[in-house]
Parts: structure tokens; sequence; C-alpha cells
């Protein structure tokens, strides 16, 4: 596999027949890989919560469940520090998916995927960043796919 | 009105009573368990949810004006009985009760549900 980072996103999609989006994002939020077809609400909404699940979760796994009026969110951080977070549709049977989706995170979201995404964060690190326009621009697709090549390289 | 865990401690009581658990049907998450075997209530409350689902859906589909009280589930050495809560604080709420099916009452396993819904808080 040429791209483990969006093998994961995928393998993710395959299990879970009824997930509408799959994000993985860093430690430092910065999105490592999202459903293309992911909406700038859902990206902000998995940002949140990955920012407060790492921010009340440290070093180990924890997860959190969102219900909206519209969509379930289903967040899990891993000790590595990835957070992935599944969106399903409102009342989503949540514990069901849970079942598919908590081993599945367990054996995707390895030490080396980590590694993988804090060399990223690392790379995206040196990039100067003070100019970098917001949310949905050609910088964020520039970030993005720095993220991927780093990916990619080993 | 009754703590969570007294009450289902109590439901457990029935002669032949081997697991129980509330559950969320909006998330098919459960919110108290209790066992007297080994028996994994977080699946059986995931999986059930979708039972329940599947029944409401096909009442409307049927376009039937009734409510779902109790669901009965008979298996070759068991009994699972669902009962859907109608008490206002426990919207959306179920109580799922595993019967030994040689040793329990099914008539007073439906009234102990009916009492458990009516004396929890949850």
């Amino acid at each position: 596999m040429d791209d483990p980072v969006r093998d994961v996103l995928e393998r993710l999609h395959d299990a879970l027949g009824d997930v509408a989006h799959v994000l993985l994002l860093d430690p430092g939020e910065r999105t490592v890989v999202t459903d293309d077809q992911a909406p700038a609400h859902v990206l902000a909404a998995a940002r949140g919560i990955a920012t407060a699940l790492a921010a009340a979760a440290g070093d180990s796994r924890t997860a959190a469940i969102v219900e909206t009026a519209t969509a379930t969110l289903y967040a899990s951080h891993t000790p590595g520090g990835l957070v992935a977070v599944l969106v399903g549709p409102a009342a989503w049977n949540v514990a069901l998916a849970r079942r598919t989706a908590d081993p599945l995170l367990r054996d995707l979201l390895t030490e080396d995927l980590t590694a993988r995404t804090r060399a990223a964060a690392a790379l995206l690190a040196r990039t100067p960043t003070a100019g970098t326009p917001a949310l949905g621009t050609r910088a964020q697709a520039v970030r993005a796919d720095a993220v991927r090549s780093v990916a990619r390289s080993d | 009105m009754t703590a969570p865990d007294v009450a289902l401690s109590r439901t457990l009581d029935l002669d032949g009573a081997l697991a129980i658990a509330l559950v969320d049907y909006g998330s098919g998450m459960a919110l108290a368990t209790r066992t007297n075997v080994p028996f994994d209530l977080e699946l059986a409350a995931a999986v059930n949810t979708e039972v329940i689902r599947s029944k409401l859906r096909a009442i409307e589909s049927l376009g039937l004006d009734e409510t779902i009280e109790d669901i009965l589930i008979t298996l070759t050495g068991q009994y699972h009985l669902i009962r859907l809560a109608s008490r206002p604080g426990l919207t959306g709420v179920f109580s799922y009760l595993v019967l030994d099916r040689a040793k329990a009452n099914l008539a007073l396993a439906r009234r102990a549900l009916k009492q458990l819904e009516d004396e929890i808080d949850l």
C-alpha cells in the first residue's frame, strides 16, 4: 500500500456501512486524512472534539460521542495521540458501530502510523504558517499534500 | 424512587433472571447493567436497539396507531423480554431482561419490568 494513512480511512469506511465520513486528526489538530466529501462544518466539529479529547486524554485511550440534530460523531483518541472521528447519521446506533470500529482502530492506528503523523507534523511546523489563509484554501491543500508525502516516504 | 443499581438488582432477584440492562435506544448504549451470569449486555443492548427500531418501523409502515409495550423473544433455553418505557422521564429507554426459560415466570417478569420502570431514578 502506498498510502497507509488513506488505507486506514478506506478500511474503516468499508467496515462501517452506515458511516458518512471518517476523519483522522493528528495531535496538533491538523487533518491527516479526511473523507473527500466531508463538509467544512463536519471538519470543524471534528477538530473541536479532537482538541477536547487530546486535552482530556493525555496518553490514554479515550472516546467521546457527540449527538447533534443531524449527525452523531464518535471520536476515539489513541495513546499515541491520533484522533479518529467517525460521523454517522442522527440517532446512529453508535454502540453497535463501536463494536466494529474499536478493534479496527486499535489495529490500524499503530505506533508506526502515529510516528508518520508526527513526522508530518514536525515537517509542517518548520513551514512558515504566519500568513496561512483559513480553512478550505490552497494552503490547506498544500499542507495535506505534505502530510501524505511524508506518509508515503517510508 | 430507587437508584438504578438497587432497582436492577431487585429485578434480578426474580427466579430465573440471568441479566438485565437499561438501554438508550437513541444510541444503543447501555445505561445500567446487572448480571447473574456471564453475558455480553453491551452487545445485547446494541443489537436489541435494532430489534426495537425495526418493530417501530414495521408499526409505522402498517399504519397502526399503536405503541409497543413489550417484546418477547423466546429462545430454546431463554426468554428475552424487552419493555419500552412509557414514563415521561424515561422516554427513549428500554429495559432488557434475560431469563432462564426453565425457571422463569413470564407474568412475574413482565410485572417486574413495569415495577422497575415505575420506581427507577435515572
